[in-house]
């Protein structure tokens, strides 16, 4: 969004890429000291992120929308044959924190953190720390989201844009196998349930059914199958 | 006899299924894919919608691979919408 407003006023693309995600980063950044070193709750810290940015980007837009945005269509062209190419930026990023995930003690640390938060804590390791980091890092991947929404839905960014979207990232992660307890999934799990969803999407759309309303009740059915097999074996859910 | 051989085979795609964890994404995904295909092969597998396809997917991929780095802490995160 705020990619948009510079792109506007300074028609300068690559500056406001870079600000995007510098913003990014910033916000995940205060999101992670609010966590780690305040200790508030991650819920109701980031519900007030969610609220707070909001307003602020109402405020700086003026709540109009903003379109016309040409450059971005860099994005979208063809790489090859019918793949865009900010689809294989995303692939690429998302292989990046795959090794992030898997082969850096950083990773060891953030699915200890999920498994057992408090054995992590008395061996030693310097969670708060890893907290933020990991705030940090998720802030920077929000900001090239944005950015990424601009190119594919069409050059024009309302105030209202990917409202909901916090909601369709936790169901492409509970899609794509990842529980919500912490500490058990696939890194690539998130990219196979984004692709899940927007692929069910898709075929309904195809099928016929326009209806916004029978889209929603049969993803929601369909996530209510992934969760209960998910689950399967444990003994109880917090 | 059939039985037992296809109990064997039930057996070996539930250890498959759950003893990797991209199999919990994967095996349904792909289940998808030849569902849709079947579905409507002449639209779903028409070049402008796969285009369609992969552009819709990738802010949703990105966004959720930063949700997923907060939930494996067994945190959740709600700013991404507004952010």
């Amino acid at each position: 969004m705020i990619a948009a407003i510079i792109t506007r006023t300074t028609g300068n693309i690559l500056l406001a890429i870079l600000v995007a995600i510098a913003l990014g980063t910033t916000i995940g950044a205060i999101n992670g000291v609010l966590v780690a070193k305040l200790k508030i709750y991650s819920f109701v810290a980031t519900l007030a992120a969610l609220v707070i940015w909001r307003s602020f980007v109402i405020v700086v837009s003026g709540g109009k929308l903003i379109y016309g945005l040409t450059q971005y269509a860099v994005f979208t062209q063809d790489f090859g044959i019918y793949v865009p190419v900010g689809f294989l930026l995303a692939v690429f990023i998302i292989l990046l924190i795959y090794v992030l995930l898997v082969k850096t003690v950083f990773g060891r640390y953030i699915y200890g953190l999920g498994s057992n938060e408090e054995a992590v804590r008395l061996a030693g390791v310097r969670a708060d720390l890893a907290k933020f980091f990991a705030f940090t890092i998720a802030g920077t991947l929000y900001g090239l989201g944005g950015v990424m929404l601009i190119a594919m839905g069409g050059f024009a960014v309302d105030p209202w844009s990917a409202r909901g979207n916090e909601l369709n990232a936790i169901a492409s992660c509970v899609l794509g196998g990842i529980m919500l307890t912490g500490g058990s999934g696939h890194p690539l799990g998130s990219l196979l349930g984004a692709s899940m969803l927007t692929i069910l999407t898709n075929i309904l759309v195809l099928l016929g059914v326009t209806e916004i309303a029978v889209q929603q009740t049969v993803v929601g059915i369909v996530l209510i199958d992934a969760a209960t097999a998910l689950t399967r074996g444990l003994r109880y859910v917090k | 006899m059939v039985s037992r051989e296809l109990n064997n085979m039930i057996v070996r795609f539930k250890h498959l299924y759950s003893s990797y964890e991209l199999s919990r994404a994967l095996i349904p995904l792909i289940l998808l894919l030849i569902a849709s295909i079947f579905m409507s092969p002449q639209y779903f597998l028409n070049p402008m919608n796969i285009k369609v396809v992969l552009m819709q997917i990738t802010p949703l991929a990105l966004i959720a691979t930063g949700e997923m780095l907060i939930i494996l802490m067994g945190s959740i995160d709600l700013s991404p919408g507004s952010t």
